[in-house]
């Protein structure tokens, strides 16, 4: 009986001391850069849960500038939202659950909230055609605040027109420039918002601009949940935007085009070939670069196809990267500069999907910042209850 | 983060304990017998026991994939501890 007493208390101390060692180990080799990890979908249910922003989903939360016509309605058309009594400035205002863009003429601001188990995540991409059109992707503590996270902003710098010497179908140092458009130096039209209805009933939004000479064109699409409509889905934590080049005036016999864009961000730059909605299911043929932080990840992705002239062809992307180092006084901060070219093949109608949006760590079958301790505690549960059955069993045994 | 990883630590977690279990009883065993054979089994029971921990520890520090070649593999193990702990438990 002695021997039975020391046995279980030997074996209660060795375990007790495994997980003493074990767990410091377990946190002190987690790379805190690390923050997603695959899982299934399922994304549209939980966007559902946790108590609604409003009463009225589609309800107006003030400070509307429009007053002739309901600018809340998502069945009601965005070029309709003009309001006179503002001159030439006008707002657009879309409010769904987890959804609010306000936009003007030469800005949008989206805002979207997911949630899932208790904790929620708000992202803000704010697109505007002032200068140099521009994205930027922030975070906030929720879809009212005044303060946001800047994570990346990604800037549409300019179209060129090249010889591609080296033939190799992209756009590189080594290949002559015949002709280019900087975007700061076209002007583009004011933004117009238009709200659709797909055949099972949800909206979405297109925001839209281009240059005044209709050659390039940005489309965007915006969703307040997951939405499927022509051939894409997309759900409420991105916006997939269309970039079309229409008649470009070519210089060259036997150029192609390049449209150069530069992402900017402090956090780390990850290529990737499965992108996020990839692995959601909500998307293929795909590639993209992920922006991770400790906290956060965003993406900027692009489909691995061109339709250029109602055809298909494959995009050649190339991202150039660049760090740089700031210094103000004291301070010292760290930048990363990508260029993300995409070379397209010659063609009069050139039609690319890229989409911007935000990854969420918290829609797994775990919270993705509680994976360490969970999987501990699951580990911990599993060792207790087969030393209970364990030493059950042999307890049954010798007493029988 | 996927079923099948869970799984996987639940498997890992049982095959642990079940292996200092059964390497404590066969050490008894041993100091009560000094059979060599049952020496031999205390050993390989170590051994088990400690590439379980070591097996955990890689899961956890993610050197390893956690995927279903591991779920397979960790299956194995614990059917020839469960077999194992049978056999030991049997008379005869």
């Amino acid at each position: 009986m002695k021997i039975k007493k020391r046995a279980i208390i030997v074996f209660l101390l060795v375990i007790f001391v495994i997980f003493t060692y074990l767990n410091p180990l377990v946190f002190a080799e987690t790379d805190p850069d690390y923050q997603y990890i695959a899982g299934q979908e399922n994304s549209s249910g939980n966007q559902q849960q946790g108590s609604p922003n409003t009463d009225n989903p589609m309800g107006s939360t003030g400070g509307n500038q429009n007053k002739g016509n309901n600018p809340n309605d998502p069945n009601q058309q965005g070029n309709d939202n003009t309001n006179p009594t503002n001159g030439k400035q006008y707002r657009y205002r879309y409010q769904k659950r987890y959804t609010i863009m306000d936009g003007a003429e030469n800005y949008t601001r989206i805002r979207s909230r997911y949630q899932d188990n208790d904790a929620e995540e708000s992202f803000e991409i704010y697109f505007n055609i002032d200068n140099t059109p521009t994205f930027q992707l922030s975070f906030l503590p929720d879809l009212n605040a005044t303060t946001s996270q800047h994570y990346f902003s990604i800037i549409i710098e300019q179209l060129i027109e090249y010889n591609d010497i080296n033939d190799n179908g992209k756009y590189d140092s080594n290949d002559g420039i015949a002709s280019s458009m900087p975007m700061s130096n076209v002007t583009f039209t004011n933004i117009t918002y238009t709200n659709n209805t797909t055949p099972e009933g949800k909206t979405y939004t297109i925001i839209e601009t281009h240059t005044t000479d209709n050659l390039f064109t940005i489309v965007i699409y915006l969703v307040s949940e997951k939405t499927s409509f022509l051939n894409n889905t997309i759900t409420n934590k991105e916006i997939k935007i269309d970039f079309k080049i229409i008649n470009y005036p070519f210089e060259s016999q036997t150029s192609s085009l390049a449209l150069i864009t530069q992402i900017k961000t402090p956090f780390s730059i990850n290529p990737e070939q499965n992108t996020y909605d990839e692995q959601q299911n909500t998307a293929t043929q795909e590639s993209g670069l992920n922006i991770s932080s400790k906290d956060h990840v965003g993406f900027f992705s692009w489909a691995n196809n061109v339709d250029v002239d109602n055809k298909t062809f494959p995009v050649n992307v190339t991202v150039i990267s660049e760090s740089e180092q700031i210094f103000s006084g004291d301070k010292q901060e760290a930048y990363t500069q990508n260029q993300v070219i995409f070379s397209y093949p010659r063609g009069e109608s050139i039609l690319h999907d890229p989409k911007i949006g935000v990854i969420s760590l918290l829609e797994n079958v775990i919270p993705s910042i509680l994976q360490l301790e969970y999987l501990s505690i699951i580990y911990l549960l599993a060792c207790l209850f087969s030393g209970i059955v364990f030493y059950g069993i042999i307890y049954y045994k010798k007493n029988r | 983060m996927d079923n099948i990883s869970i799984l996987n630590f639940i498997i890992i977690g049982i095959t642990t304990t079940f292996s200092i279990g059964l390497f404590i009883i066969s050490l008894n065993s041993y100091r009560k017998s000094r059979k060599k054979k049952i020496l031999f089994v205390s050993i390989l029971l170590m051994l088990f026991f400690i590439k379980s921990l070591l097996f955990s520890l890689f899961l956890f520090t993610e050197q390893i994939q956690n995927d279903i070649i591991v779920f397979v593999l960790e299956i194995f193990d614990l059917l020839i501890l469960v077999f194992l702990y049978t056999a030991v438990l049997i008379k005869q």
